[in-house]
């Protein structure tokens, strides 16, 4: 344990140093207090740690997580050996992933504009809903939605057939925008 | 003969002295620890700038061997600015750590005797499977501006737009996440 520091660095600068968001200036000023303080470098240290846990855990594939069209340009810039499942409402498609691969992304086209909750909602073979997600992220213009599903957990799966239901939500009621459907073997 | 009457509790200067004080001995008990005092923020400092985990351990070693090297030869004019001397050999280093990667080799070489003690260890990382159950309890919005973030080392503005979100929303909503993934790991008390 180090002593406290009598103006330690907040979180909220200690964040926008790592990712790279303060002036030159600031950023500098952040570098040189750390550099000088037990404290405030074991904190960012800590949030380093937090970051790259983040990161790895992602990469292995025990998350599950709504990613953007330019992260996945992204994940495959890194070399991940990805699988892309593009399915239109209404539409099916047969999926599988191998221990190859690092991800498969399911990617949910439908019409975003002016859409401004959406959730998921995942229905198994007898149409029960075993999963919802609440406000999912996603950018309309790019006009669909990426899912991509914990590798780890995919890969444990046997033969099924899942739903993804698309549901705009407002503040009076819900409308299925539709229905995706995604017939997994395993690889 | 060296002097060791300093350790984990003596501030940086009385560290610098003991190094000066001992030429043309050395002081090793000094040397390692200004190596693990500076050595883990030497770098996060090739981490933030590097981004990359082999880079910034080289940069821990090429700084801290210079370091050393000038401590030895008593060219710290100011002991209690140690901290902006690595600092400032550390910005310098990155940008040469670019061009020129003999150096290194050649100091290695020459200062191999204090090789074994510059190298700091890595962290050791959280555990996986509770951090993945505890971004299993955040929103989906958290969830993936963490994950974004992180994984591309991308502000708010970027990761922002990708996700159809204000920068400023981005920042709150990423805090927030930190704060709850924090406090679901049980780690940083102190730190808000």
């Amino acid at each position: 344990m180090t002593n406290p520091c009598a103006e330690p660095l907040s979180l909220a600068t200690l964040l926008a140093y790592w990712l790279g968001e303060l002036d030159d200036d600031a950023g500098q000023q952040a570098e040189e207090h750390f550099f000088g303080c037990a404290h405030c470098s074991e904190n960012l240290d800590e949030l380093a740690t937090l970051a790259g846990t983040i990161r790895s855990a992602f990469a292995s594939g025990v998350l599950t997580t709504v990613i953007s069209a330019a992260f996945l340009e992204r994940m495959k810039q890194r070399g991940m050996k990805l699988r892309e499942y593009p399915v239109s409402p209404g539409g099916r498609a047969y999926c599988t992933i191998t221990a190859a691969d690092d991800a498969v992304i399911a990617r949910l086209k439908a019409p975003l504009a002016d859409v401004a909750r959406l959730d998921v909602l995942r229905l198994d073979e007898t149409g029960n809903v075993n999963a919802r997600h609440v406000d999912v992220p996603f950018d309309a213009a790019a006009g669909e939605v990426l899912i991509c599903p914990s590798a780890l957990a995919v890969r444990t799966m046997p033969a099924y057939c899942e739903t993804m239901r698309l549901v705009i939500v407002d503040a009076t009621s819900e409308r299925v925008l539709g229905d995706y459907v995604f017939d997994h073997q395993p690889g | 003969m060296a002097l060791t009457a300093v350790g984990p509790a003596s501030d940086d200067a009385s560290l610098v002295r003991a190094i000066i004080a001992a030429a043309p001995d050395l002081d090793r008990q000094a040397e390692a620890e200004i190596c693990r005092r500076l050595g883990p923020r030497v770098r996060l400092f090739g981490l933030r700038h590097l981004r990359d985990a082999h880079a910034a351990a080289d940069l821990v070693q090429q700084v801290l061997l210079m370091a050393i090297e000038k401590l030895r030869a008593g060219a710290l004019r100011e002991p209690d600015k140690l901290a902006s001397f690595v600092l400032g050999m550390s910005r310098l280093t990155v940008l040469d750590l670019r061009r020129n990667a003999a150096r290194r080799d050649a100091l290695l070489r020459q200062y191999g005797d204090i090789a074994d003690i510059i190298t700091p260890a890595e962290p050791a990382a959280l555990d996986q499977e509770k951090l993945a159950h505890c971004m299993e309890g955040l929103s989906e919005r958290s969830r993936s501006v963490l994950v974004l973030s992180f994984f591309g080392e991308k502000a708010a503005a970027e990761i922002g737009r990708e996700l159809g979100m204000s920068a400023e929303n981005t920042r709150v909503v990423r805090h927030r996440a930190l704060l709850a993934l924090r406090d679901c790991i049980g780690i940083g008390d102190g730190m808000r």
